[in-house]
């Protein structure tokens, strides 16, 4: 039986898709079987981010109405053996499946894989209610904003009251250079306000920029620190203790020497 | 004089319904139903608190006569003070008075043996209180005819909104609204104050916009009136600081 997990965050523009796309690439390079969710109808893109659009043919929306069975919607990766993507559809709204059609979907989904992640939609009407539904734990985004944090708290209100108990906080895009000029908040500002476990810190990094637009998730990216980052989270998933990376960036010429010559 | 059963008295602050426990629950309800009625316009608006003789009704007793009165149009207050008899030695009723807006879940316990309490003035005595065991995140709200005690945080988006006065034991970055009744002795303590909005009765406070926040170094403060406006000092110190924040 596996686990189900949803990753929310209240505000959009955080990184939930970003985050799903990394977990569950990374358990799945691991070795788990791995299928990830993608409960923003009517905005789908957690395919565009894994690369898996164009092999679209059934979605979410035509399980729950049993348009199609629930094998024949799940989509293969390209790269892992164990990973699949249910997609979500793309020309319905969020009212087009129901908490109690969620229910099913990820019972059914848990009898058959390691880790079902669902990325969940901004904000916390039907979307949120959805995805949260099925859940069993849950992995909450935040970036070192105080709007994003705002909602963060709102969303971990609504996930407790939903008995979603104890989420966990993944912290990202923090720029530890701005922090220590105390231009950004920090990590420990950010527990004190939440007051909930820490999963991981996931640093700002161009790098995601280009693999999301490439659709390679960057958690394959020995390069990337953000990869790094999301490596570490996915092996804290499974149970595995991997202290914090160490965020300082040496920002001088050396450092750059260093990178060119591949030192890094 | 024979004794009422029920007898509505004018105070300062709105009705007083004083009960006679002693007689049937039924016809107390009746008898009460009746007379409101036979006032019709007279009492419509007007505030009012039950009190009860002794405290033998439970709370779902309390809330049906509450409902009585209030469907004729009264509306249930806080501020009532208890109708003193000379006669008779002061019987405090705290279940009597607790607010419509409280959930029956936090109202507080009627406690079946009634320990004697000394050394609490009549307006303490009267007063009910709920206590939080946890924080109030971004989205949660308290109203409580009261006081409240948050064991934890209120956080920003946060509100909570009490008659009587409120502490929080840990950091207020949220709203919090003491004296909701109009109580200006009310008050608003935290180990952490740093509200996004501070309310005591019909006055408003806010940060000032360039407050520089120092989230290690803080004391316990509370918020208060004073000359006319809110005043913030350090608890439990001797002398208190400039305030802070102004109305």
């Amino acid at each position: 039986m596996g686990e189900v997990i949803v990753i929310t965050s209240g505000k959009g523009g955080v990184g939930k898709t970003t985050t799903t796309a990394n977990i569950g690439t990374g358990l799945a390079s691991l070795g788990y079987k791995v299928v990830l969710v993608d409960t923003d109808i009517g905005l789908r893109n957690l395919d565009v981010v894994m690369g898996l659009e164009n092999r679209i043919v059934y979605d979410i929306v035509d399980v729950t109405t049993g348009n199609c069975r629930l094998k024949q919607a799940l989509i293969k990766d390209k790269r892992f053996e164990g990973l699949y993507l249910l997609p979500a559809a793309q020309t319905k709204d969020k009212s087009a499946v129901t908490p109690e059609d969620m229910k099913n979907l990820t019972g059914e989904l848990k009898a058959e894989f390691d880790f079902v992640i669902i990325d969940c939609p901004a904000g916390i009407e039907q979307g949120f209610k959805n995805a949260i539904a099925g859940a069993e734990k849950a992995i909450v985004i935040a970036t070192p904003e105080v709007s994003a944090v705002r909602d963060a708290d709102r969303i971990i209100g609504l996930l407790e009251a939903a008995e979603l108990r104890e989420p966990k906080l993944i912290v990202n895009r923090i720029r530890p250079l701005m922090v220590k000029k105390g231009d950004m908040m920090g990590i420990e500002d950010m527990i004190d306000i939440l007051a909930i476990d820490l999963l991981g810190v996931v640093p700002d990094d161009e790098s995601i920029v280009v693999s999301t637009n490439r659709g390679e998730p960057a958690v394959l990216d020995n390069n990337s620190r953000a990869g790094e980052a999301y490596r570490n989270i996915a092996k804290r998933i499974t149970g595995q203790q991997v202290p914090l990376m160490n965020l300082e960036v040496p920002d001088g010429l050396l450092h750059k020497f260093k990178k060119l010559l591949g030192f890094k | 004089m024979k004794k009422e059963v029920v007898n509505i008295k004018g105070t300062r602050y709105g009705l007083a319904i004083v009960l006679d426990t002693s007689c049937d629950y039924e016809e107390l309800k009746n008898t009460l139903a009746e007379k409101i009625q036979t006032g019709g316009e007279f009492f419509k608006g007007a505030k009012f608190a039950l009190q009860p003789s002794t405290e033998t009704l439970d709370i779902g007793q309390t809330k049906e006569l509450e409902d009585i009165c209030c469907q004729y149009g009264l509306i249930p207050s806080g501020e009532i003070k208890p109708v003193v008899h000379r006669d008779k030695k002061l019987v405090l009723n705290k279940d009597s008075l607790t607010s419509y807006f409280t959930p029956m879940s936090a109202r507080p316990v009627k406690r079946s043996s009634s320990l004697p309490t000394v050394g609490l003035t009549a307006k303490e005595a009267m007063e009910p209180g709920l206590t939080v065991k946890h924080s109030l995140r971004s989205g949660q709200k308290i109203h409580y005819s009261g006081n409240v005690i948050i064991m934890g945080d209120v956080n920003a988006g946060a509100e909570v909104i009490a008659t009587g006065s409120i502490i929080v034991m840990g950091t207020l970055r949220g709203i919090a609204h003491a004296g909701a009744a109009g109580d200006q002795e009310s008050f608003i303590m935290a180990y952490n104050l740093r509200p996004t909005q501070l309310r005591i009765a019909n006055l408003i406070g806010r940060a000032p916009d360039n407050d520089s926040v120092d989230e290690i170094n803080f004391n316990p403060e509370v918020a208060r009136i004073g000359n006319g406006s809110i005043m913030v000092d350090n608890y439990g110190r001797g002398k208190p600081s400039a305030a802070r924040r102004s109305s």
